[in-house]
């Protein structure tokens, strides 16, 4: 998934490392779903990513896309406090200034891997 | 969600840039591959990658097709998903197009917004966003006098941004 290539939350690679892991750290086994809707732009997706889960530009761009033509799209992975702080970023980020008609935050979710 | 006419008008087009492959609804774009999507992509103008992506929304395989325009992960993909989005971003984004002395408070939430306070309280998150510098030029503006709030003095900036549109 994109957001999580070099940028946060980066998988164990075996076995053995995840059990060390789990056992050094909480596990990095949730992630963050936006959804999509009419009443944000490309623009404010990216502004908002890149505040709330420090995406590069690009890569929120990308996400931006994904949610535009999936519907949703996974913006971060980590543990389940970090991805509950980031949710909480995006759903009282705003509206979006640029449409008249936006009158609230984007929706997003924390879920279990 | 694209009209009907210029989805009609989209697929005339793609069809006209490939050989022999005629696109008669949005779902026949999903028969090609990744690869073939990107370097069709590559043949649209800027002015119609926008449409060209509501039409493959509009398929009914947004998802997939999504898929497809990241390469399907491929590496050998890489070089024509990184063009693709590139073109797409600077098309697309606003903020490319803002010069260096654009003020997101004075094209956003201008004067003429202040009869609206639901809206104007709506705003308030964005207006806690911007720089000091970026607030106190707005301030200077719309109320027509000098404002000094220093770094950080973003809450304050609000609450006298919001006490001044209330008395009005």
């Amino acid at each position: 998934m994109i957001p999580g290539e070099g940028q946060n939350s980066p998988q164990p690679e075996s076995e053995s490392e995840a059990e060390t892991e789990t056992l050094a750290k909480p596990a990095l086994n949730w992630k963050v779903v936006l959804f999509n809707d009419e009443e944000h732009t490309y623009d404010y997706v990216v502004e908002m990513l890149t505040s709330a889960c420090k995406l590069s530009r690009q890569i929120a761009f990308r996400c931006a896309v994904e949610v535009d033509m999936s519907g949703r799209t996974v913006v971060f992975y980590g543990t389940r406090s970090d991805c509950e702080n980031v949710c909480s970023k995006i759903i009282s980020f705003g509206p979006d200034h640029r449409l008249p008609q936006s009158m609230a935050s984007m929706n997003a979710e924390v879920q279990a891997l | 969600m694209l009209s009907e006419d210029y989805e009609k008008m989209m697929l005339i087009y793609l069809s006209g840039l490939t050989d022999g492959l005629g696109f008669r609804k949005p779902e026949d774009l999903n028969q090609l591959s990744s690869h073939e999507l990107l370097s069709l992509s590559q043949k649209v103008d800027d002015s119609a990658l926008g449409l060209f992506v509501q039409l493959l929304k509009s398929s009914q395989a947004g998802e997939r097709l999504f898929e497809k325009l990241m390469g399907d992960h491929e590496e050998e993909n890489r070089e024509l998903v990184d063009q693709f989005f590139n073109r797409y971003l600077n098309v697309v984004l606003s903020s490319v197009q803002e010069g260096e002395h654009f003020n997101p408070l004075e094209a956003y939430l201008p004067p003429s917004t202040f009869d609206d306070l639901a809206f104007v309280q709506s705003r308030q998150t964005f207006f806690m966003r911007q720089t000091i510098d970026i607030i106190n030029e707005y301030l200077d503006q719309v109320f027509r006098r000098r404002h000094t709030f220093t770094v950080g003095d973003q809450p304050a900036a609000w609450e006298y941004f919001w006490s001044k549109v209330m008395e009005k």
